[in-house]
């Protein structure tokens, strides 16, 4: 999966409660971007298995059943690798590390 | 001009107001997002739902609207284009394709009175653009319905081959009134698709993708029987208008009018095509 700053915007703020289910919309307006940005991004992450989704199971009628999606463990892997690479290509980061 | 200027004003006014007073009904960007979800192939079917159960949950509209525009580009430009149920769409597209791009090479090969002066190379460079804008529109339909649906819209599409063969050889005002049949096809496509596809047809995309198919084989059809005639017998008619144009040898000119007809067909085709499939589709699901 190629480190775009989108894609570790996205695998970032998944990362935060890595835990957590997060709503698509969640995502979008922790990271700032677009729908249209953002589901491909989703999609790629879930083909190369560093995303699960799942459908919410039904809280109440009339609201509509969303997707939810959280990382995977290699999902966390490639975050805490993206981080490192982040902290080693960021000079004042590198300097204080 | 003033009836102008004041209709400018006019739509300004009613495109602020809308602006600042977002309306309750689904944009249309949103109606889209809910046709596209909805006729996706199946198994394509799991993310354009959940963009719209996303889109479903937002409040409010603008922000609904916005995030329909991105799911909707998102939903048509997704990869991979292969695995698609309109794949047999996209190589009878693609060899019709390359089949209009060989006869009008050999064209203009044959016929060098058609290359003289230099617009020859506009209407070239648009030919092109066309013909890329619709593979574009075969690749994003190919991601819609079921492979029912796109076998019937391209056996209806390449019958308007056979309808270009014979408007090739025949003269006159009779050629064009067959050729005009070819914006019925996309419409029989859609009553066939019911037909054979029962409740799992999705007849908007076999109207559609036969429309895009029908200018395409229309135009290998036509434009081989011009060549393989040297352009028909000549009618006064004709030689008279051929006579103006100033381009010689008749057979040239003769060639030169097919490739102008053929690419007329080509845009009619599809834009009166497509909506009349269109049109047949929406009366065909309101009577369901």
């Amino acid at each position: 999966m190629r480190r775009t700053p989108s894609t570790s915007k996205v695998v970032g703020a998944l990362a935060r409660e890595p835990a957590g289910w997060r709503h698509g919309y969640w995502v979008m307006q922790q990271t700032g971007l677009r729908s249209g940005t953002l589901y491909p991004i989703l999609q790629r992450l879930a083909d190369e298995g560093l995303l699960e989704a799942r459908w919410e199971t039904p809280a109440s009628v009339g609201r509509p059943v969303r997707h939810l999606y959280r990382l995977t463990t290699s999902g966390r892997a490639w975050a805490r690798a993206a981080a490192s690479a982040q902290l080693g290509t960021s000079p004042r980061l590198s300097v204080a590390g | 001009m003033i009836i102008g200027a004041i209709a400018l004003v006019a739509i300004g006014v009613v495109l602020v107001a809308r602006r600042r007073r977002p309306s309750a009904r689904p944009g249309l960007a949103s109606r889209l997002l809910v046709t596209l979800a909805r006729d996706a192939a199946p198994e394509a079917r799991e993310w354009p739902l959940a963009m719209l159960a996303e889109h479903d949950a937002i409040d409010d509209p603008r922000e609904r609207d916005r995030f329909a525009r991105g799911a909707v580009v998102a939903i048509v430009t997704r990869r991979p284009w292969i695995r698609t149920p309109g794949r047999v769409d996209v190589v009878v597209d693609g060899a019709c394709m390359v089949a209009a791009i060989s006869l009008a090479t050999t064209c203009l090969v044959v016929y060098p009175g058609l290359r003289a002066g230099t617009t020859w190379i506009v209407e070239a460079v648009l030919f092109g653009l066309g013909l890329a804008a619709y593979g574009c529109a075969a690749l994003v339909a190919s991601r819609f319905g079921t492979r029912t649906d796109h076998v019937v819209g391209a056996a209806a599409g390449l019958s308007a081959g056979v309808l270009g063969v014979l408007v090739g050889l025949l003269p006159g005002q009779s050629a064009v009134r067959l050729a005009s049949l070819v914006i019925l096809l996309p419409a029989g496509a859609v009553l066939t698709d019911r037909l054979v596809g029962r409740s799992r047809a999705t007849p908007w995309v076999a109207g559609c993708t036969s429309a895009l198919t029908a200018g395409l084989s229309f135009f290998v059809g036509f434009v081989t029987t011009s060549l393989a005639t040297s352009g028909g017998a000549p009618t006064a008619a004709a030689l008279a208008q051929a006579q103006r144009s100033g381009i010689h040898p008749f057979s040239a000119w003769a060639i030169g009018d097919a490739l102008g007809g053929a690419s007329f067909m080509l845009v009619y085709a599809l834009a009166v095509g497509t909506l009349i499939g269109l049109g047949t589709a929406a009366a065909a699901r309101s009577r369901a």
